[in-house]
Protein backbone atom coordinates (compact mmCIF):
# COMPACT_ATOMS: atom_id res chain seq x y z
CA UNK A 1 0.00 0.00 0.00
CA UNK A 2 1.47 3.17 -0.67
CA UNK A 3 1.30 5.83 1.43
CA UNK A 4 0.12 9.53 1.17
CA UNK A 5 2.52 11.23 3.85
CA UNK A 6 5.80 9.16 4.88
CA UNK A 7 8.31 10.48 7.76
CA UNK A 8 11.53 9.22 8.10
CA UNK A 9 13.83 10.14 11.07
CA UNK A 10 12.15 14.07 11.37
CA UNK A 11 14.24 16.39 14.03
CA UNK A 12 13.83 19.70 14.82
CA UNK A 13 15.17 21.79 17.93
CA UNK A 14 14.34 24.71 19.07
CA UNK A 15 17.08 26.51 20.64
CA UNK A 16 15.24 29.14 22.13
CA UNK A 17 12.71 26.24 24.71
CA UNK A 18 15.45 23.30 24.27
CA UNK A 19 12.33 21.52 22.95
CA UNK A 20 13.13 18.73 20.41
CA UNK A 21 11.36 16.64 17.73
CA UNK A 22 13.35 13.41 17.34
CA UNK A 23 13.89 11.12 14.69
CA UNK A 24 9.86 10.76 14.48
CA UNK A 25 8.98 8.55 11.84
CA UNK A 26 5.50 7.34 10.40
CA UNK A 27 3.16 6.87 7.46
CA UNK A 28 -0.07 7.50 6.75
CA UNK A 29 -1.57 5.07 4.03
CA UNK A 30 -3.82 6.48 1.50
CA UNK A 31 -7.74 5.71 2.72
CA UNK A 32 -6.98 5.87 6.00
CA UNK A 33 -7.35 8.55 9.32
CA UNK A 34 -4.50 8.32 11.28
CA UNK A 35 -4.86 9.87 15.15
CA UNK A 36 -2.13 11.65 16.34
CA UNK A 37 -1.93 11.93 19.96
CA UNK A 38 -0.01 13.52 23.04
CA UNK A 39 -0.42 15.65 25.92
CA UNK A 40 0.15 19.26 25.31
CA UNK A 41 3.76 20.18 24.24
CA UNK A 42 4.73 16.78 23.28
CA UNK A 43 5.28 18.25 19.60
CA UNK A 44 2.60 17.47 17.91
CA UNK A 45 1.75 20.98 16.30
CA UNK A 46 5.47 20.87 15.72
CA UNK A 47 5.33 17.86 13.78
CA UNK A 48 2.73 19.24 11.25
CA UNK A 49 4.05 22.55 11.23
CA UNK A 50 7.54 20.30 9.87
CA UNK A 51 5.21 18.73 7.35
CA UNK A 52 3.22 21.54 6.21
CA UNK A 53 6.75 23.55 5.93
CA UNK A 54 5.58 26.71 8.26
CA UNK A 55 8.74 25.18 10.42
CA UNK A 56 12.33 23.79 8.77
CA UNK A 57 13.41 20.73 10.15
CA UNK A 58 16.65 20.18 10.93
CA UNK A 59 16.61 16.38 9.62
CA UNK A 60 14.83 13.80 7.98
CA UNK A 61 12.69 13.40 5.22
CA UNK A 62 8.42 14.09 5.04
CA UNK A 63 7.25 12.81 1.68
CA UNK A 64 3.37 14.02 0.47
CA UNK A 65 1.75 12.36 -2.25
CA UNK A 66 5.26 10.39 -2.86
CA UNK A 67 7.94 13.57 -3.10
CA UNK A 68 9.33 15.83 -0.55
CA UNK A 69 7.76 18.95 -0.88
CA UNK A 70 9.47 22.85 -0.59
CA UNK A 71 7.81 25.97 -0.62
CA UNK A 72 7.95 26.10 -5.07
CA UNK A 73 5.63 22.75 -4.84
CA UNK A 74 2.16 25.38 -4.95
CA UNK A 75 0.68 22.25 -6.65
CA UNK A 76 1.12 19.73 -4.19
CA UNK A 77 -0.34 22.48 -1.68
CA UNK A 78 -3.82 22.81 -3.65
CA UNK A 79 -4.34 18.74 -2.44
CA UNK A 80 -3.73 19.56 1.22
CA UNK A 81 -6.46 21.19 3.32
CA UNK A 82 -5.62 22.45 6.61
CA UNK A 83 -7.40 23.24 10.11
CA UNK A 84 -5.47 24.53 12.88
CA UNK A 85 -7.24 25.17 16.40
CA UNK A 86 -8.42 28.22 16.82
CA UNK A 87 -7.90 31.51 14.68
CA UNK A 88 -7.26 30.33 11.20
CA UNK A 89 -8.44 33.50 9.62
CA UNK A 90 -8.37 37.12 9.83
CA UNK A 91 -10.80 38.18 11.92
CA UNK A 92 -11.90 40.67 9.87
CA UNK A 93 -13.60 38.98 7.39
CA UNK A 94 -16.83 36.87 7.35
CA UNK A 95 -17.35 33.80 5.11
CA UNK A 96 -18.69 35.65 1.93
CA UNK A 97 -15.25 37.52 1.82
CA UNK A 98 -12.66 34.53 3.14
CA UNK A 99 -14.62 32.70 0.17
CA UNK A 100 -13.54 35.50 -2.38
CA UNK A 101 -9.65 35.38 -0.39
CA UNK A 102 -9.06 31.43 -1.12
CA UNK A 103 -11.08 31.73 -4.20
CA UNK A 104 -7.99 34.14 -5.50
CA UNK A 105 -5.53 30.95 -3.80
CA UNK A 106 -6.95 27.64 -4.70
CA UNK A 107 -7.30 26.61 -8.38
CA UNK A 108 -9.68 23.97 -7.27
CA UNK A 109 -12.02 26.60 -5.30
CA UNK A 110 -15.61 25.10 -5.06
CA UNK A 111 -17.51 28.00 -4.14
CA UNK A 112 -21.22 25.37 -4.42
CA UNK A 113 -19.41 23.10 -1.71
CA UNK A 114 -18.19 25.72 1.02
CA UNK A 115 -21.68 27.51 0.46
CA UNK A 116 -23.24 23.99 1.32
CA UNK A 117 -21.04 23.23 4.29
CA UNK A 118 -21.42 26.58 5.72
CA UNK A 119 -25.54 25.88 5.24
CA UNK A 120 -24.82 22.29 6.62
CA UNK A 121 -22.63 24.04 10.15
CA UNK A 122 -25.28 26.08 9.91
CA UNK A 123 -23.00 29.33 9.50
CA UNK A 124 -24.03 32.70 8.49
CA UNK A 125 -21.66 33.99 5.59
CA UNK A 126 -22.42 37.38 6.29
CA UNK A 127 -21.12 37.34 9.95
CA UNK A 128 -17.75 38.69 11.16
CA UNK A 129 -15.34 36.08 11.70
CA UNK A 130 -14.36 37.57 14.99
CA UNK A 131 -17.75 37.39 16.58
CA UNK A 132 -17.49 33.22 15.87
CA UNK A 133 -17.60 31.13 18.79
CA UNK A 134 -14.57 28.60 19.08
CA UNK A 135 -17.16 25.72 17.60
CA UNK A 136 -17.93 27.83 15.03
CA UNK A 137 -14.37 29.02 14.03
CA UNK A 138 -13.60 25.12 13.57
CA UNK A 139 -16.79 24.75 11.57
CA UNK A 140 -15.40 27.51 9.14
CA UNK A 141 -11.93 25.55 9.04
CA UNK A 142 -13.42 22.75 8.35
CA UNK A 143 -15.59 23.87 5.32
CA UNK A 144 -12.27 25.95 3.88
CA UNK A 145 -10.22 22.83 3.92
CA UNK A 146 -13.00 20.48 2.58
CA UNK A 147 -13.92 23.13 -0.14
CA UNK A 148 -11.28 23.13 -2.32
CA UNK A 149 -11.56 19.22 -2.77
CA UNK A 150 -7.84 18.18 -1.47
CA UNK A 151 -6.58 14.60 -0.87
CA UNK A 152 -5.33 15.16 2.62
CA UNK A 153 -7.06 17.00 5.48
CA UNK A 154 -4.58 18.12 7.90
CA UNK A 155 -5.98 18.73 11.44
CA UNK A 156 -4.62 20.20 14.56
CA UNK A 157 -6.82 19.32 17.36
CA UNK A 158 -9.87 20.58 14.91
CA UNK A 159 -12.82 19.19 16.97
CA UNK A 160 -11.62 20.08 20.29
CA UNK A 161 -13.96 23.53 19.95
CA UNK A 162 -16.98 21.48 19.42
CA UNK A 163 -19.90 20.30 20.93
CA UNK A 164 -20.12 16.40 21.15
CA UNK A 165 -23.50 16.49 18.30
CA UNK A 166 -21.36 18.65 15.82
CA UNK A 167 -17.78 16.54 17.01
CA UNK A 168 -20.24 13.01 15.48
CA UNK A 169 -21.45 14.74 12.57
CA UNK A 170 -17.93 16.51 11.91
CA UNK A 171 -16.50 12.66 12.12
CA UNK A 172 -18.79 11.14 10.04
CA UNK A 173 -17.52 13.86 7.21
CA UNK A 174 -14.34 12.66 8.18
CA UNK A 175 -15.61 9.18 7.43
CA UNK A 176 -17.20 9.89 4.41
CA UNK A 177 -13.76 11.56 3.05
CA UNK A 178 -11.69 8.38 2.94
CA UNK A 179 -14.51 6.88 1.43
CA UNK A 180 -13.08 6.41 -1.23
CA UNK A 181 -9.66 5.41 -0.33
CA UNK A 182 -8.07 8.07 -2.47
CA UNK A 183 -8.13 10.44 0.29
CA UNK A 184 -6.39 10.64 4.11
CA UNK A 185 -6.40 12.41 7.52
CA UNK A 186 -4.11 13.27 9.76
CA UNK A 187 -5.92 14.15 12.69
CA UNK A 188 -4.11 15.21 16.30
CA UNK A 189 -6.49 15.23 19.07
CA UNK A 190 -6.56 15.32 22.71
CA UNK A 191 -9.99 14.25 22.16
CA UNK A 192 -9.47 10.03 22.06
CA UNK A 193 -12.45 8.89 22.08
CA UNK A 194 -13.04 10.60 18.72
CA UNK A 195 -10.03 8.80 17.52
CA UNK A 196 -11.35 5.40 18.49
CA UNK A 197 -14.62 6.15 16.55
CA UNK A 198 -12.84 7.15 13.46
CA UNK A 199 -9.19 6.56 13.09
CA UNK A 200 -7.09 3.53 11.60
CA UNK A 201 -4.12 3.77 12.99
CA UNK A 202 -2.65 6.02 15.79
CA UNK A 203 0.72 7.23 16.50
CA UNK A 204 1.56 8.52 20.06
CA UNK A 205 3.79 11.12 20.49
CA UNK A 206 5.21 12.14 24.23
CA UNK A 207 8.14 14.30 24.31
CA UNK A 208 9.20 14.46 21.02
CA UNK A 209 9.20 11.06 20.42
CA UNK A 210 7.01 8.95 19.15
CA UNK A 211 6.77 6.33 21.19
CA UNK A 212 3.78 3.83 19.64
CA UNK A 213 2.31 3.98 16.12
CA UNK A 214 -0.17 1.11 15.79
CA UNK A 215 -3.32 0.15 13.67
CA UNK A 216 -6.45 0.77 16.27
CA UNK A 217 -7.72 -2.08 15.77
CA UNK A 218 -4.74 -3.94 17.39
CA UNK A 219 -4.45 -1.32 20.19
CA UNK A 220 -8.36 -2.35 20.74
CA UNK A 221 -8.24 -5.64 20.48
CA UNK A 222 -4.72 -7.03 20.84
CA UNK A 223 -3.03 -4.53 23.27
CA UNK A 224 -4.59 -5.14 27.16
CA UNK A 225 -3.82 -3.80 30.50
CA UNK A 226 -2.77 -6.39 33.09
CA UNK A 227 -3.50 -5.38 36.59
CA UNK A 228 -0.62 -7.40 38.71
CA UNK A 229 0.10 -7.36 42.14
CA UNK A 230 3.99 -6.19 42.64
CA UNK A 231 4.86 -9.99 43.28
CA UNK A 232 3.40 -11.09 39.91
CA UNK A 233 4.81 -8.26 38.15
CA UNK A 234 8.29 -9.10 39.36
CA UNK A 235 7.69 -12.54 38.05
CA UNK A 236 6.90 -11.13 34.56
CA UNK A 237 8.55 -11.20 31.36
CA UNK A 238 10.34 -7.61 30.39
CA UNK A 239 9.82 -8.77 27.14
CA UNK A 240 6.15 -8.72 27.09
CA UNK A 241 5.82 -5.61 29.16
CA UNK A 242 4.91 -2.21 26.49
CA UNK A 243 4.94 0.20 29.39
CA UNK A 244 3.80 -0.26 33.38
CA UNK A 245 2.09 2.17 35.97
CA UNK A 246 2.31 1.91 39.61
CA UNK A 247 -0.60 2.45 41.27
CA UNK A 248 -1.70 1.99 45.40
CA UNK A 249 -2.41 -1.44 45.44
CA UNK A 250 -1.13 -2.72 41.93
CA UNK A 251 0.37 -2.15 38.67
CA UNK A 252 -0.79 -1.72 35.49
CA UNK A 253 0.72 -3.53 32.62
CA UNK A 254 0.62 -2.59 29.03
CA UNK A 255 1.07 -5.51 26.76
CA UNK A 256 1.11 -5.72 23.21
CA UNK A 257 -0.33 -9.34 23.01
CA UNK A 258 -3.63 -9.96 24.76
CA UNK A 259 -4.11 -13.60 24.08
CA UNK A 260 -0.45 -14.72 24.62
CA UNK A 261 -1.14 -12.78 28.38
CA UNK A 262 -4.11 -14.78 29.38
CA UNK A 263 -2.23 -18.05 28.15
CA UNK A 264 1.25 -16.92 29.70
CA UNK A 265 -0.08 -15.33 32.92
CA UNK A 266 -2.97 -17.38 34.59
CA UNK A 267 -4.62 -15.83 37.54
CA UNK A 268 -4.05 -12.30 36.34
CA UNK A 269 -7.12 -9.65 35.41
CA UNK A 270 -5.66 -8.80 31.66
CA UNK A 271 -8.38 -6.18 30.84
CA UNK A 272 -9.31 -4.92 27.25
CA UNK A 273 -7.39 -0.90 27.19
CA UNK A 274 -8.72 1.90 25.77
CA UNK A 275 -7.05 4.67 24.03
CA UNK A 276 -7.00 7.06 26.90
CA UNK A 277 -5.55 4.55 28.91
CA UNK A 278 -3.07 3.35 26.76
CA UNK A 279 -1.62 6.94 26.43
CA UNK A 280 -1.49 7.21 30.11
CA UNK A 281 0.55 4.30 30.80
CA UNK A 282 2.81 5.66 27.78
CA UNK A 283 2.99 9.53 29.20
CA UNK A 284 2.60 8.81 33.08
CA UNK A 285 4.11 5.28 33.34
CA UNK A 286 7.61 3.96 32.97
CA UNK A 287 8.21 1.77 29.67
CA UNK A 288 10.37 -1.16 29.95
CA UNK B 1 -1.44 35.89 -5.54
CA UNK B 2 -4.70 37.86 -6.22
CA UNK B 3 -6.92 35.71 -3.22
CA UNK B 4 -3.70 37.70 -0.79
CA UNK B 5 -4.04 40.76 -2.06
CA UNK B 6 -7.89 40.66 -1.40
CA UNK B 7 -6.98 39.75 1.80
CA UNK B 8 -4.70 42.73 1.92
CA UNK B 9 -7.50 44.76 0.73
CA UNK B 10 -10.12 43.86 3.52
CA UNK B 11 -7.96 44.09 6.12
CA UNK B 12 -7.07 47.93 5.18
CA UNK B 13 -10.89 48.31 4.86
CA UNK B 14 -11.57 50.06 8.45
CA UNK B 15 -8.47 52.31 8.24
CA UNK B 16 -9.08 53.12 4.71
CA UNK B 17 -12.23 54.53 5.47
CA UNK B 18 -10.73 56.48 8.31
CA UNK B 19 -8.05 57.69 5.39
CA UNK B 20 -10.86 58.80 3.27
CA UNK B 21 -12.80 60.80 5.97
CA UNK B 22 -9.22 62.62 7.01
CA UNK B 23 -8.33 63.51 3.34
CA UNK B 24 -12.24 64.31 2.53
CA UNK B 25 -12.32 66.97 5.88
CA UNK B 26 -8.14 68.30 5.25
CA UNK B 27 -8.75 68.45 1.36
CA UNK B 28 -12.19 70.64 1.33
CA UNK B 29 -10.75 72.94 4.35
CA UNK B 30 -8.10 73.67 1.61
CA UNK B 31 -10.23 73.53 -1.25
CA UNK B 32 -12.50 76.14 0.97
CA UNK B 33 -9.74 78.07 2.77
CA UNK B 34 -6.78 77.59 0.01
CA UNK B 35 -3.75 78.20 2.59
CA UNK B 36 -0.54 77.24 0.82
CA UNK B 37 0.80 75.73 4.29
CA UNK B 38 -1.96 73.54 4.73
CA UNK B 39 -1.49 72.16 0.93
CA UNK B 40 1.86 71.10 1.70
CA UNK B 41 0.98 69.50 5.15
CA UNK B 42 -1.75 67.81 3.31
CA UNK B 43 -0.21 66.34 0.43
CA UNK B 44 2.63 64.56 2.42
CA UNK B 45 0.28 63.37 5.19
CA UNK B 46 -2.06 61.84 2.39
CA UNK B 47 0.53 59.49 1.16
CA UNK B 48 1.94 58.89 4.65
CA UNK B 49 -1.06 58.15 5.86
CA UNK B 50 -1.74 55.87 2.76
CA UNK B 51 1.13 53.62 4.03
CA UNK B 52 -0.37 53.34 7.37
CA UNK B 53 -3.74 51.88 5.68
CA UNK B 54 -0.93 49.30 4.05
CA UNK B 55 0.40 48.81 7.53
CA UNK B 56 -2.34 48.69 9.68
CA UNK B 57 -3.69 45.50 7.01
CA UNK B 58 -0.03 44.08 7.94
CA UNK B 59 -1.17 44.06 11.40
CA UNK B 60 -4.18 42.93 11.15
CA UNK B 61 -3.35 39.66 9.46
CA UNK B 62 -0.30 39.40 12.08
CA UNK B 63 -3.02 39.30 15.13
CA UNK B 64 -4.22 35.74 14.22
CA UNK B 65 -3.32 32.62 13.18
CA UNK B 66 -3.95 33.51 9.49
CA UNK B 67 0.03 34.01 8.89
CA UNK B 68 1.12 30.46 9.46
CA UNK B 69 -2.29 29.03 7.85
CA UNK B 70 -1.45 31.11 4.42
CA UNK B 71 1.93 29.32 4.19
CA UNK B 72 -0.31 26.14 4.14
CA UNK B 73 -2.31 27.67 0.82
CA UNK B 74 -0.88 27.09 -2.85
CA UNK B 75 1.15 30.44 -2.61
CA UNK B 76 4.87 30.53 -2.61
CA UNK B 77 6.47 32.20 0.82
CA UNK B 78 7.77 35.54 -2.10
CA UNK B 79 4.53 35.57 -3.40
CA UNK B 80 3.37 36.41 0.46
CA UNK B 81 6.01 39.69 0.94
CA UNK B 82 5.37 40.00 -2.71
CA UNK B 83 1.54 40.92 -1.96
CA UNK B 84 1.93 43.10 0.81
CA UNK B 85 4.72 44.97 -1.12
CA UNK B 86 2.17 45.93 -3.89
CA UNK B 87 -0.40 46.72 -1.66
CA UNK B 88 1.68 49.28 0.27
CA UNK B 89 2.77 50.92 -3.25
CA UNK B 90 -1.16 50.85 -4.52
CA UNK B 91 -2.34 52.77 -1.18
CA UNK B 92 0.10 55.32 -1.55
CA UNK B 93 -1.16 55.79 -5.53
CA UNK B 94 -4.56 56.32 -3.93
CA UNK B 95 -2.98 58.48 -1.42
CA UNK B 96 -1.52 60.63 -4.08
CA UNK B 97 -4.46 60.90 -6.19
CA UNK B 98 -6.92 62.22 -3.90
CA UNK B 99 -4.63 64.57 -2.77
CA UNK B 100 -3.75 65.83 -6.06
CA UNK B 101 -7.26 65.57 -6.81
CA UNK B 102 -7.87 68.09 -3.96
CA UNK B 103 -5.24 70.09 -4.79
CA UNK B 104 -6.40 70.84 -8.69
CA UNK B 105 -9.55 71.77 -7.00
CA UNK B 106 -7.92 74.28 -4.74
CA UNK B 107 -5.60 75.94 -7.69
CA UNK B 108 -8.74 76.15 -9.84
CA UNK B 109 -10.52 77.74 -7.04
CA UNK B 110 -7.75 79.77 -5.83
CA UNK B 111 -5.63 80.69 -8.50
CA UNK B 112 -1.79 79.21 -8.51
CA UNK B 113 -0.52 80.75 -5.58
CA UNK B 114 1.05 78.25 -4.39
CA UNK B 115 4.01 76.89 -6.60
CA UNK B 116 6.21 79.39 -7.74
CA UNK B 117 8.05 77.26 -9.96
CA UNK B 118 4.89 75.71 -11.92
CA UNK B 119 5.86 72.18 -12.70
CA UNK B 120 8.83 71.38 -10.02
CA UNK B 121 6.76 72.20 -6.85
CA UNK B 122 4.19 70.31 -7.16
CA UNK B 123 6.13 67.67 -8.82
CA UNK B 124 9.09 67.46 -5.67
CA UNK B 125 5.84 68.20 -3.36
CA UNK B 126 4.12 64.66 -4.49
CA UNK B 127 7.76 63.06 -5.07
CA UNK B 128 8.88 63.26 -1.77
CA UNK B 129 5.70 62.28 0.11
CA UNK B 130 5.34 59.12 -2.14
CA UNK B 131 8.96 58.55 -1.32
CA UNK B 132 8.74 58.83 2.41
CA UNK B 133 5.74 56.77 2.50
CA UNK B 134 8.02 53.92 0.61
CA UNK B 135 10.44 54.83 2.67
CA UNK B 136 8.00 53.34 5.94
CA UNK B 137 7.36 50.39 4.24
CA UNK B 138 11.07 49.72 3.13
CA UNK B 139 11.48 50.06 6.96
CA UNK B 140 8.80 48.80 8.79
CA UNK B 141 8.41 45.17 6.61
CA UNK B 142 11.84 43.64 6.92
CA UNK B 143 11.60 44.93 10.57
CA UNK B 144 8.88 43.74 11.48
CA UNK B 145 9.49 40.35 9.61
CA UNK B 146 12.71 39.68 11.44
CA UNK B 147 11.47 40.92 14.75
CA UNK B 148 8.33 40.00 17.07
CA UNK B 149 5.24 41.21 15.61
CA UNK B 150 3.44 42.29 18.95
CA UNK B 151 5.78 45.59 18.79
CA UNK B 152 5.13 46.62 15.75
CA UNK B 153 3.41 49.63 16.95
CA UNK B 154 7.27 50.89 18.33
CA UNK B 155 8.09 49.72 14.77
CA UNK B 156 5.42 51.59 12.80
CA UNK B 157 7.28 54.74 14.66
CA UNK B 158 10.77 53.97 14.00
CA UNK B 159 9.85 53.40 10.23
CA UNK B 160 8.12 56.93 10.42
CA UNK B 161 11.21 58.85 11.88
CA UNK B 162 13.78 56.53 9.63
CA UNK B 163 11.41 57.96 6.24
CA UNK B 164 11.52 61.32 7.42
CA UNK B 165 15.44 61.00 7.94
CA UNK B 166 15.90 59.61 4.33
CA UNK B 167 14.38 61.99 2.41
CA UNK B 168 15.79 64.67 4.36
CA UNK B 169 19.03 63.07 3.98
CA UNK B 170 18.91 62.11 0.55
CA UNK B 171 17.53 65.77 -0.29
CA UNK B 172 20.55 67.44 1.56
CA UNK B 173 23.58 64.83 -0.20
CA UNK B 174 21.64 66.40 -3.67
CA UNK B 175 21.15 69.57 -2.73
CA UNK B 176 25.34 69.65 -1.35
CA UNK B 177 26.32 68.15 -4.54
CA UNK B 178 25.17 71.03 -5.79
CA UNK B 179 26.75 73.32 -3.48
CA UNK B 180 23.41 74.31 -1.92
CA UNK B 181 22.49 76.83 -4.58
CA UNK B 182 19.29 77.53 -6.57
CA UNK B 183 18.72 74.81 -9.22
CA UNK B 184 18.00 75.01 -12.73
CA UNK B 185 15.77 73.23 -14.55
CA UNK B 186 18.11 70.21 -15.62
CA UNK B 187 19.34 70.27 -12.17
CA UNK B 188 16.49 69.76 -10.49
CA UNK B 189 14.59 67.28 -12.77
CA UNK B 190 18.47 65.10 -12.87
CA UNK B 191 18.00 65.77 -8.81
CA UNK B 192 14.04 64.54 -8.36
CA UNK B 193 14.77 61.64 -10.97
CA UNK B 194 17.86 60.53 -8.10
CA UNK B 195 15.20 60.82 -5.42
CA UNK B 196 12.94 58.35 -7.46
CA UNK B 197 15.26 55.98 -8.45
CA UNK B 198 16.50 55.87 -4.81
CA UNK B 199 12.36 55.81 -3.54
CA UNK B 200 12.54 52.57 -5.77
CA UNK B 201 15.60 50.97 -5.73
CA UNK B 202 14.89 50.72 -1.74
CA UNK B 203 11.64 49.39 -2.10
CA UNK B 204 13.23 46.84 -4.42
CA UNK B 205 16.33 46.25 -1.86
CA UNK B 206 13.47 46.30 1.06
CA UNK B 207 11.17 43.45 -0.39
CA UNK B 208 14.05 41.18 -1.46
CA UNK B 209 15.50 41.55 2.10
CA UNK B 210 11.88 40.72 3.50
CA UNK B 211 11.20 37.87 1.29
CA UNK B 212 15.13 36.54 2.70
CA UNK B 213 13.94 36.64 6.04
CA UNK B 214 10.18 35.35 5.26
CA UNK B 215 12.06 32.60 4.03
CA UNK B 216 13.54 31.53 6.93
CA UNK B 217 11.05 32.03 9.03
CA UNK B 218 9.04 29.48 11.42
CA UNK B 219 5.63 29.32 12.06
Amino acid sequence: MTNILELVNVSKRFSETGFALCNISFALPYGSIMGYVGENGAGKTTTIGCILNTLSKDSGTIELFEREMNDKDTALREDIGVVYDGDNFPRYLNAEKLANVMRGLYVNWDDDLFQKQLADFKLDKNQKIKTYSKGMTMKLGIAVALAHHPKLLILDEATSGLDPVMREEILDVFLDFVQDEKHSILLSSHITSDLEKVADYITFIHEGEIILSEQKDDLIYRYAVMRCKFEQFSKMDKADIVAYRKRDYQIDVLIADKSMAERKYKGIVVDTVSVDEIMLLLVKGERA
Amino acid sequence: MIGLLRNSFYGAIRSAVLLLFIILAVGLALVITGRPTLLTLFVIISAVAASFVAISSFRRESSTKWSKYELTTPVRRKDIVKAQYISHAIWIVCGIILSAIFVALSVIRHGNGYFFYELRDPLALFCFSAGTALFMGDLFYPITYFMDTDKNEVMMIISLLGAVGLTFGIVWILNAAYGFKPLSDPEFYFSISIYIAVSIVFFLLSYFISKLIYSRKDY
